[in-house]
């Protein structure tokens, strides 16, 4: 192996290995998803449990027909897991004694629909507590249904035309995408692409930001003078973004898997496999890979530059305004992907790697605008990569004095 | 163990009117010297005096604006880093990792497999009294270990050229000491050795040759018998106990370096050394004058005093 490569390796294998075992990492990468699925699965596992309870509901109604269809419906929702006590009695004082048994826990939940109600056409659903808002909207929805079937009822329907009248609208979302094998895409897609560009967003700041406390790190603690004595800027440079940008892509596998480990049972969860097309995962991971050589680069000079994160941090934060400013263009692009602003952020090469992943998500651009997009981000890479290891190079050597935008004109004309 | 040298004649490091300018400042001007294989090298200069610009040139961190620099009679390229050891001034390992693993890293862009380099390593780590140490995160040891793991550092691929920037700055005498023993046993190898230092005591007894370097350019330079001879025998040392005013009333002295109870003068030139003794007798009570070679530290001052006038 030539020696150049041989270095840059060497520098890669260190910076993989040394971040893989540090506590942060594994935390982020194993904990953290757990953590995230823990808090959001808590309520769900709590709710579903709830609804296995056997429910003790007293349900008070001035018309009997109604009760009882409210009764039936909610029985059939819950798999008989709503055990519905009619009341027929409605008044103020019985109202008073069920509510006393709600709160002596003898009754789970208390349905009331009295002769004013009825007119209005409202009902009260009362709960100790707010905790099952899943099942909730079962309860308003076989309640509004019932109150709607009693009302065709009253007009002189029989059951069938209610039944006909009442029939659910199946409504199939298709687009002509152009893909083969691809012919509609659900809501659950687009939540799960939405998703993919928050993660693209978020693993590009922080490993950009990752790289460049590295090199301060590496600058403050001298270390960096014994390295060039042994390897070239350019390949510490390279070496270094290589092996963070593995740690960064292995995290975004891991995660991928888990998500995926997690979810596919479920089948109804938007990261089932077959909602994501393979194409979509492998643009995934290319415009994350040149999202990340544009941007580490950007962050590697800024560190070498200054000498501590508190310097940097002005420039930190012009880095990742476009970053920010394509991440708050994800759901207008998703909502109108072939709009002028679309188009342009997918073009920008700081935003693109974001903006025209989003736009190849939810439709399929125009081949030359997809080539085009490739061209300037690949160009865009070459020349940010240049000048940015120039700044490095002289960058790593200078401490003292903060630099400003001026010194590193100058020093892009070193030696 | 002395090793079979081919290179005694031949030259390690020379730098041929070498020039390197940030901007406005010019750090290193027209400067030129040359190290012979096996000797022990001092380049010695005020802080900012352009040592530091010249060493990162020999070992390529920076390119020469003008000049050439040759290592081991060729025009330096990056393969010839696999035959120099580098120690900084400024000291740097990574902290969070383990000293193998910060021995191993170097070690390998050294051209070495990480476990020959790590073998070496526990060699040294043995030699230098730190081997209890080699698991050990790096920020859990004292500056002076970190030092001793710089040091193993530069020499883990056994290096034909050795830079050593202030090498003994934070040792105690006792460590101090043991890597002076170290850096003369590399010399009996036969490696070059080249010192970049303040501390002139440690220059005189370790050096063969010298370059004294001022705003970047060369003001002294030479073997150090032939430097302290062309120096003249102008000064003396007083240990007295008294006035010491008489050193600047005598008309004696061009120069002193005086600590209260004990003086180092420089006499004008043409003036007698025993009319200081009479006029010292006469002001103070003498416990010893002696007339001797300059110190290195007094040629110094004085070079470094007048290249700045």
């Amino acid at each position: 192996m030539p020696s150049g490569l041989r270095n840059t390796w060497i520098i890669c294998k260190h910076e993989c290995s040394k971040r893989i075992r540090t506590r942060s990492f594994l935390i982020t990468t194993f904990l953290m998803p757990g953590f995230l699925a823990f808090i959001i699965g808590i309520p769900a596992v709590l709710g579903a449990h709830a609804n296995h309870a056997n429910q003790r509901v007293v349900l008070g109604c001035a018309r009997r027909d109604l009760a009882e269809m409210i009764r039936d419906r909610l029985r059939s929702n819950t798999n008989d897991s709503y055990n519905v006590t009619i009341d027929p009695d409605v008044s103020d004082a019985e109202l008073k004694r069920v509510e006393d048994d709600l709160d002596t826990n003898r009754l789970d939940g208390i349905i009331w629909i009295d002769a004013a109600a009825l007119e209005k056409g409202t009902a009260i659903y009362e709960r100790r507590s707010a905790r099952d808002f899943i099942w909730q909207q079962l309860v308003r929805n076989s309640i509004a249904s019932s109150f709607n079937r009693m009302r065709l009822a009253q007009t002189g329907l029989t059951a069938a035309q209610i039944d006909d009248t009442m029939r659910g609208v199946e409504v199939e979302m298709r687009f002509r995408g152009g893909r083969s094998g691809e012919t509609a895409r659900d809501a659950a897609a687009i939540v799960t692409v939405l998703l993919l560009a928050t993660v693209l967003f978020i693993t590009l700041l922080s490993y950009g930001v990752m790289i460049m406390r590295s090199v301060l790190e590496e600058k403050a603690s001298r270390v960096i003078e014994v390295l060039l004595c042994s390897a070239t800027p350019d390949e510490l440079m390279a070496g270094k973004i290589l092996g963070v940008g593995a740690v960064g892509l292995l995290q975004v596998v891991v995660w991928g898997t888990m998500g995926l480990a997690f979810a596919a049972p479920r089948g109804r969860m938007p990261m089932a496999g077959h909602v994501i097309p393979l194409s979509l995962m492998i643009y995934f991971a290319i415009f994350y890979l040149l999202g990340y050589l544009l941007y580490s680069a950007m962050f590697a000079a800024v560190g070498s530059a200054f000498n501590s994160t508190d310097e940097a941090q002005h420039w930190n934060f012009v880095l990742i305004s476009p970053l920010i400013f394509a991440c708050t263009l994800i759901t207008p692009v998703a909502a109108a992907p072939n709009s002028t602003l679309a188009v342009v952020a997918s073009l920008f090469p700081f935003s693109s790697p974001i903006m025209m992943y989003m736009r190849l998500a939810v439709e399929t651009p125009p081949v030359w605008q997809i080539a085009l997009c490739f061209a300037i981000l690949v160009g865009t890479i070459y020349v940010v990569q240049r000048i940015a290891t120039q700044i490095y190079r002289v960058g790593i050597l200078m401490y003292g004095k903060r630099p400003g935008v001026r010194d590193m004109v100058k020093w892009l004309r070193y030696a | 163990m002395a090793r079979t040298c081919t290179l005694d004649s031949m030259v390690t490091v020379e730098l041929e009117r070498v020039r390197k300018s940030y901007g406005e400042f010019i750090a290193v001007d027209s400067l030129s010297f040359s190290i012979s294989a096996g000797q022990i090298f001092g380049l010695l200069g005020p802080n900012g005096a352009g040592k530091t610009s010249s060493i990162r040139m020999m070992i390529g961190i920076i390119t020469p604006d003008e000049g050439v620099v040759r290592l081991f009679g060729e025009p330096f390229k990056r393969s010839h880093l696999h035959q120099v050891g580098y120690l900084p001034e400024e000291r740097g390992l990574y902290r969070k990792i383990t000293v193998r693993e910060n021995l191993a890293l170097l070690g390998q862009l050294s051209g070495m497999t990480s476990r020959d380099a790590i073998a070496r390593a526990h060699k040294w780590a043995e030699r230098l009294d730190i081997a209890q140490w080699v698991d050990k995160r790096v920020e859990e040891m004292s500056k002076g270990m970190q030092q001793k793991i710089q040091f193993i550092a530069a020499l883990l691929h056994e290096p034909e050229l050795i830079i050593l920037d202030e090498p003994f700055s934070g040792l105690d005498p006792i460590n101090a000491n043991l890597l002076k023993d170290v850096i003369l046993e590399l010399k009996d190898q036969g490696r070059t050795i080249l010192f970049s230092t303040h501390r002139m005591d440690q220059v005189e007894k370790l050096c063969d040759a010298i370059c004294l370097v001022n705003h970047g350019r060369a003001v002294l330079q030479g073997s150090l018998r032939e430097v302290k001879a062309g120096y003249g025998s102008r000064f003396v040392q007083i240990a007295y106990e008294g006035d010491g005013k008489f050193l600047s009333r005598c008309g004696l002295v061009e120069s002193s370096n005086n600590y209260g109870n004990y003086a180092e003068v420089k006499l004008c030139a043409g003036a007698d050394a025993q009319a200081l003794l009479h006029a010292a007798m006469r002001a103070a009570k003498i416990s010893r004058f002696e007339i001797m070679e300059p110190s290195l530290e007094q040629i110094f001052i004085d070079r470094v005093e007048k290249a700045n006038a």
